[in-house]
Parts: C-alpha cells; sequence; structure tokens
C-alpha cells in the first residue's frame, strides 16, 4: 500500500490547478457581469440626466429668440455629456459618429414640445459578456415658452 | 481510503500516520471553501448589478416626474386650468419609457396641485391658492406600473423590486418681479401715448393672471433715471398703480422750475417732474440726453432691494434712441466722449443683471432707422429676454402683451 502514494500523489496536487483552472473562467465571468452592467446602467444614468437637464435648458428658451430652443438643448446635452469620460467619446466634435444628439420641436402653439434623445455607442470592455451595444436616453419636455 | 500499514520492526512515527489523514480531509475543504465562495462572488455580482439597475429605474421616474411637473405647471400658466394641467401631466409622463414600457400614473394620487412656499421650501396641498404641482412616477407594488423583475437577484429569492422617484417633483410658478424702464425723452413726446398704452396694456395682462405674488415697478429716464413707480404687488395695489401710469408723460421741461421764464405751475404728472436732476434748477440739462443704463441701473437696484430671492426678475427697457448726451455748450469732443460712456454705462448695466440673474426684454421704437440704435438696444438683451423692433408706436401695445406671455415661470426642484 505504502508504495501506491507516491503514484497518487503526483495526481492529487494537479486537482488544484485543475480547480482553479475550471472556476478561474467563472469568477472572471462573474465579476465581468457585474463590471460591464453596473457601468452600463450609469452610464445609461448619466445620458438620461444630460439629456433631461438638456432638454429642459432648451425649453425654457423663447422659441422665436436668437437661438432656438432645440440648438439650445442639442448644445446643453452634448456639454452635459463631455465630462462624462465614456471611452474617450466627445459629443461635440462633429466628427465623432459613435455620439448622435438629435433634438427635435414638434407640435402647435399651445402644445409644442421638445423632444432630445441621445445615442451613443456602447463598447463592451472587457468582451467578455455581451452588452447592449449603444447607451440610448429620451426626454419629451413642453416648451415653456409657446 | 485506506490508511498505510505500520511497519512491523518500526513503530511509524506520528507523521507517517496522520499524514494520509489530513489529505482526507483537505479533499473535501476546497468543494466546500469554492461552494462558499462562489455564492458570495455571485451574490455581491448580483447586487451590483441589481443596485445599479434599480438606481437607474429610480433616474428614470424621476425624469419622468419632473418632465410632467414641469409641463403640467407650464398648462396651469397658460390655462389656469387645473384640469387640463392635470391631463397634460399624465400625457408627458405616458410619452416616457419606464424600465422599457410606456409609463403610466395614477392621476389622483400621484398627481397633486397645491401651494408652494418659497421661503419655507415647502409644499401644501391643502393651500387654496395654488401655483405648484406634485408628480409621483413609482414602479411599485401598489402602483399603476406595478414592480419590476430584477435581473440576477431572482437567483437569491429577490426577483422584483420597488422603485420611484427619489422625491416628488415639484414643479411651483416662481412669482415675478417686473421693472418697465421707459423712456421719457423729448423725442418720444408724439409717441409717448402709444407707449403709455403699451405698459398699460402689460400690466392688464399681468393682472389678468392673477398670481398674488407678482410684483411690478416703473423706472422713468431721459440722462438720468427715477423711481416712477416702485415695486407693488399687482394684485393688491392694481387701481393705484394703473392711475399713475395712465399719467404717464414725457419729460417736457417747458414746465416749472425747467422752464426759468414760464408761469409758476407743475406738470400734471407731479413724478414726471423728477425727469430733471435732483428737479434743481441750477442743473437743467445735466440729464440731457438718453441714458438707457441709468434706467437699467435703477430698476436692478429696485429688483435687488425687493427682498425675495426666488422671483423671476425681469425688466422691460422701451425706448426710441440710442445713448447720448445733449451738451449745452458746443463742444463736440467732450459730448462724443460722454455719449460713448454713457452707451458703455449700458452696456456696463445690462451685464450686472445677467449676473444677478436679471433677464432683459428690450424693445426699440425706431420710426426713422437709427442703425446703432438698434445694435445698442439689441445689446442690451439678457437671460431669458429678447429684443423687438417696430417703427409702429401703435405696435408697442401688443409687443408689450407679447412680453407678458414669455416672462417664465416654471422652478422645478
Amino acid at each position: 500500500m505504502t508504495g501506491s502514494n507516491p503514484k497518487r500523489a503526483p495526481r492529487r496536487r494537479g486537482s488544484n490547478t485543475v480547480e482553479f483552472a475550471l472556476l478561474l473562467p467563472v469568477f472572471i465571468g462573474v465579476l465581468s457581469f457585474a463590471f460591464e452592467y453596473s457601468y452600463y446602467f450609469f452610464m445609461r444614468s448619466t445620458a438620461m440626466d444630460a439629456v433631461r437637464q438638456g432638454c429642459r435648458t432648451g425649453a425654457v428658451i423663447p422659441p422665436q429668440g436668437a437661438r432656438s430652443p432645440a440648438d439650445a438643448a442639442s448644445d446643453a446635452i452634448k456639454s452635459n455629456m463631455s465630462g462624462s469620460g465614456f471611452f474617450g467619446i466627445d459629443c461635440r466634435a462633429p466628427g465623432d459618429d459613435r455620439c448622435e444628439v438629435s433634438v427635435s420641436q414638434d407640435g402647435d402653439v399651445p402644445s409644442q414640445t421638445l423632444t432630445c434623445s441621445i445615442a451613443m455607442a456602447y463598447p463592451s470592455m472587457t468582451g467578455l459578456i455581451p452588452v447592449p451595444s449603444a447607451v440610448e436616453a429620451r426626454s419629451v419636455q413642453l416648451l415653456e415658452i409657446q | 481510503m485506506p490508511t498505510p500499514e505500520p511497519s512491523a520492526s518500526l513503530p511509524p512515527p506520528e507523521s507517517r500516520v496522520r499524514r494520509p489523514d489530513r489529505r482526507h480531509r483537505r479533499r473535501g475543504n476546497y468543494a466546500i471553501l469554492v461552494g462558499l465562495t462562489a455564492s458570495g462572488v455571485l451574490g455581491l455580482g448580483a447586487l451590483a448589478v441589481d443596485t445599479s439597475y434599480v438606481h437607474l429605474v429610480e433616474a428614470q421616474a424621476q425624469a419622468i416626474s419632473d418632465a410632467a411637473a414641469h409641463a403640467a405647471l407650464v398648462t396651469l400658466k397658460l390655462t389656469g386650468d387645473v384640469d387640463e394641467a392635470r391631463e397634460t401631466a399624465k400625457t408627458f409622463v405616458n410619452a416616457h419609457q419606464l424600465v422599457g414600457r410606456a409609463a403610466e400614473v395614477d392621476e389622483d394620487a400621484d398627481i397633486v396641485f397645491g401651494g408652494w412656499d418659497f421661503d419655507l421650501q415647502e409644499f401644501d396641498a391643502s393651500a387654496t391658492y395654488i401655483n405648484s404641482v406634485q408628480v409621483t412616477v413609482r414602479k411599485t407594488d401598489d402602483s399603476v406600473n406595478g414592480s419590476f423583475s430584477t435581473l440576477l437577484m431572482g437567483m437569491f429569492g429577490t426577483g422584483h423590486a420597488n422603485a420611484q422617484a427619489t422625491s416628488p417633483a415639484i414643479g411651483a410658478m416662481r412669482f415675478r418681479e417686473i421693472v418697465i424702464v421707459q423712456d421719457v425723452t423729448g423725442s418720444f413726446a408724439q409717441e409717448v401715448g402709444d407707449a403709455r398704452d403699451a405698459d398699460l396694456a402689460f400690466l392688464d395682462a399681468i393682472y389678468a393672471d392673477d398670481f398674488p405674488g407678482d410684483r411690478i415697478g416703473m423706472v422713468t429716464f431721459v440722462g438720468s433715471a427715477v423711481e416712477y413707480t416702485g415695486l407693488e404687488y399687482v394684485n393688491d395695489s392694481y387701481s393705484s398703480i394703473r392711475s399713475d401710469w395712465e399719467a404717464l408723460d414725457w419729460c417736457d421741461r417747458s414746465y416749472y422750475p425747467f422752464n426759468y421764464y414760464g408761469p409758476p405751475y407743475y406738470h400734471v404728472a407731479p413724478n414726471m417732474m423728477a425727469c430733471n436732476y435732483q428737479n434743481s434748477y441750477y442743473l437743467p440739462y445735466y440729464d440731457s440726453g438718453t441714458a438707457q443704463g441709468a434706467g437699467l441701473d435703477e430698476a436692478i437696484d429696485m429688483l435687488l432691494s425687493s427682498g425675495d430671492q426666488y422671483s423671476t426678475k425681469v425688466i422691460i427697457v422701451v425706448s426710441d434712441g440710442q445713448p447720448e448726451c445733449v451738451y449745452r455748450s458746443s463742444d463736440a469732443a467732450a459730448e462724443a466722449a460722454c455719449t460713448s460712456d454713457r452707451e458703455m454705462d449700458a452696456y456696463d448695466a445690462a451685464d450686472w443683471a445677467e449676473e444677478n440673474n436679471i433677464s432683459i426684454f428690450s424693445v426699440s421704437f425706431n420710426d426713422n432707422y437709427n442703425a446703432t440704435q438698434s445694435a445698442v438696444m439689441e445689446a442690451l438683451v439678457r437671460g431669458n429676454g429678447e429684443f423687438y423692433e417696430t417703427p409702429d408706436p401703435s405696435e408697442l401695445p401688443e409687443i408689450l402683451e407679447d412680453i407678458a406671455e414669455k416672462i417664465p415661470i416654471a422652478l422645478v426642484q
């Protein structure tokens, strides 16, 4: 029986490594999932807040003024998103098509509304977990001055 | 697992006997450890993801509440109809997505109209005067939207979560403090009747809105400015303000004491006598010319000393000329320098207004088109103000009525 021990021992020694190798992807997967989706939700909140505030900025501007509510809202949304550090995407840069801000003024007096939306590419940070490819947010505001 | 046989000749050391036992025990350790750790890691991961998700839903609910409260308030201002405002709030809630579906709201329980006390920063649902609305969008078990499914916490038996706007969105109509800065120079003499009608039309429009906290005043200016009507509550003092403004006239210096040789009687509008600096006969031309900056300075002083830091403060400057000095002497260089200073004074005053969140609407009556006047008057616009220009004095009342509708009122917090 003593002679059998040296044969078993090497097999057991490797079992730790095998267990670790089997479990590592699971742990990495769980951590990646938590990291990816937490950040994704955070960015959606950030985008939504930027759109809400930007749209409000436009909604309080007189429609007949030198600067239209839509332009004011668009600029404000882009400015709000500029500090987010979102994968280096700069919504104010004309050539950066990874960020699309859309603002439209709809309806007639006294129900003119401003519909604001943003769509930004969301690249996976780890590449291990499938995540939505875009962060989107939308807000509809009634123009304060009709 | 069998233990090794001890040697017959030599008793085995303790360690030889125990070593296999240790290995035996170790084998289960990893499974337990991994099981416990995996549950913990999975749980923490799920918690992180779902906490973020709940916060996102709360933020969505807050954003929808804000938009709906603002829309309801705008409708309330435009129509004065609570039911219509409530319907607007509902429409704007429905226009937004909450967890992938059109949001809904209980129009009775979640849309509440009441009074907002700006000093106490409190909402009173039982207030007799309605100047605010409170909207709460909820995604809870007892709401019309129901609760929502969590993404991962279902693995741990928490498959649903409740979320609502972190605080109800309260939209309140700010009280308005408005000062008309009215040009009463001699060049306005022919059209001052139209200017007076315009000011009265503006007063009537503000009074018709029936907001009890609104205050209005007037500054008149030539080369200097005076307070013609102090800030008065429109609802309380409408008649006296109107009576005061009906007597508005241009700064006519053909009366005593401005006319040294004339008969010693006063103008029918006593306040207009103050159109001359300190009412002094000895400085009859000190205030000659046009000084929009002096008018703005006087109006800003009035607004900043009103004591209401929450109000929407607005100045409406009405003029038919560019800033200028008129000297009795023929010192053209000094006159030009003085004129330039007055123009800069006007811009400085406008900037001061902007620093204090005071909006400026600028109305230029420009019958014989003067490009400088037009440019200067347009450059005075600040904040939410706008520039208006007309060569027709009869359009002035319509312009001021339009401005009355455009003064912002909403505050959402």
